[in-house]
């Protein structure tokens, strides 16, 4: 998914606002940027379609809010870069540690286990 | 029929696809023998894997390149072995032979690779430009992105750059966020990303399984030599160690969104998820790191290689003209 930079401010404003139509949008952009109220128009109707904002009828006019939340966005986004983990084998970041929800809780206490165990073996070492 | 110099260019091209082909196919069992049976899997250092895993995938295109070289000029091998590893009518070529069928095969797989080396490269970048457009940064000498989800990276092709997210960092002491910044410092100056494109390029011509073989495996040495540059610098290999368990923990403790949740859910992923955390665990608290790799060893596969496909490309040219007509 790529995002216009008039996309991207009208999606960080309806982060902020919750909601608007596209009046309110326009006259809060306009300050700004100037353009139209068509390009704002188009520009929220293109984010509708990508999924980014959700719309119902108000009237005459529609009303837009966000679709998905600002941290949620990120979070995906975040994870489409370091999707090697979860279904790409030739990614191309290098991240600290994998990204995956079903690690059993009981195997990372295995894990936890054993670096105690070696870190108390190798304190007994270091004090003989 | 094409004649002359240009012949001997396209049927170098075949020589070397052949060839190319032959030393994938004994990387391939190669590898297929050592990860199957237990007799032959040796204990070895990261940094030895790293240049094992280089040399399987460069070594074919280094030999068959070599090879095609010597078939081309068959005085350098001696009558004996020249009557062994020959090429027939080396200044002609028919575009309409398998000799032709074989080097617009090559042509065709580098292309596929290439491009889809290149989309990969572009979709990431494009990506990353999104993230960095929509999320907010604070400012200070490292990259935090702003978000409850704890991850850090090391991204960017020509200009790696390490990025944190805030989650990470406030869910993290400052010892701990001292060897995840050294972790993903190793993997900037090290220029991984880019090397990973470059390595999953050349472990693109290889099957299916072996490619995800081979990407798996570098991965993980690059994990661990990066777990190593931080032990370098003075951190004990169980606080690096502990590090991972807690930064995995905080990763996987965020409840996913419906967004992510589609992705998240392969059973292989975890698994291979998994398998890393394991063996970079296993392989800091282990005593001894396993052997190193001795150049002389590089040079003797090399030689192996070189050796097999120029010998086998002759036998190759003579079982397929037996099977199909010129």
């Amino acid at each position: 998914m790529r995002l216009g930079d008039l996309e991207k401010q009208v999606l960080q404003y309806l982060w902020d606002v919750k909601s608007a139509d596209a009046k309110q949008v326009h006259t809060q952009l306009s300050k700004s940027r100037g353009g139209s109220l068509n390009t704002i128009q188009s520009t929220l109707d293109r984010l509708f379609k990508k999924g980014l904002l959700a719309r119902e009828k108000q009237g005459h006019a529609f009303q837009y809010r966000p679709a998905v939340e600002r941290y949620a966005f990120i979070g995906q986004l975040i994870q489409d870069v370091t999707r090697e983990f979860v279904d790409d084998d030739n990614g191309l970041v290098a991240a600290f540690t994998s990204i995956s929800s079903e690690l059993s809780e009981s195997q990372l206490e295995q894990l936890e286990q054993l670096i105690e165990t070696q870190k108390a073996k190798r304190q007994q070492g270091g004090a003989a | 029929m094409i004649l002359g110099q240009a012949a001997l260019w396209l049927n170098l091209l075949t020589i070397a696809a052949l060839c190319l082909f032959v030393g994938i196919l004994l990387v391939s069992a190669a590898f297929t023998v050592i990860t199957r049976v237990p007799l032959f899997s040796v204990r070895l250092s990261a940094r030895a894997r790293r240049v094992l895993l280089w040399s399987a995938v460069s070594l074919p295109w280094l030999a068959a390149g070599a090879a095609a070289t010597v078939l081309v000029f068959p005085g350098v091998l001696g009558e004996r072995a020249a009557s062994l590893a020959h090429w027939h009518h080396i200044h002609a070529f028919n575009i309409f032979s398998w000799h032709g069928l074989s080097a617009l095969g090559f042509l065709a797989l580098t292309a596929v690779v290439l491009v889809r080396s290149i989309h990969r490269a572009y979709r990431h970048l494009a990506q990353l430009r999104l993230l960095l457009q929509v999320c907010e940064y604070e400012a200070g000498d490292t990259t935090i992105i702003r978000s409850p989800r704890a991850q850090a990276f090391t991204s960017g092709l020509l200009r790696p750059r390490g990025f944190y997210t805030s989650g990470l960092r406030d869910g993290v002491s400052a010892d701990e966020f001292a060897v995840v910044r050294l972790h993903e410092e190793a993997h900037v100056r090290r220029r991984d990303p880019l090397k990973k494109l470059l390595f999953a390029l050349l472990a693109g011509f290889f099957p299916g399984a072996q490619r995800n073989y081979l990407n798996r495996q570098m991965m993980l040495c690059m994990e661990q030599c990066a777990d190593e540059q931080v032990s370098r610098q003075g951190w004990s290999e169980t606080f690096i160690a502990q590090t991972l368990l807690k930064v995995t923990r905080l990763s996987n403790g965020l409840p996913l969104s419906g967004l992510q949740a589609g992705n998240a859910g392969s059973p292989l992923c975890c698994h291979f998820a998994l398998d890393q955390l394991d063996a970079r665990i296993l392989y800091l608290l282990a005593d001894n790191k396993g052997r190193s790799c001795p150049t002389i060893l590089i040079g003797i596969l090399f030689l192996l290689l070189a050796a097999s496909c120029l010998f086998s490309v002759d036998a190759l040219h003579h079982i397929i003209e037996t099977l199909f007509s010129h």
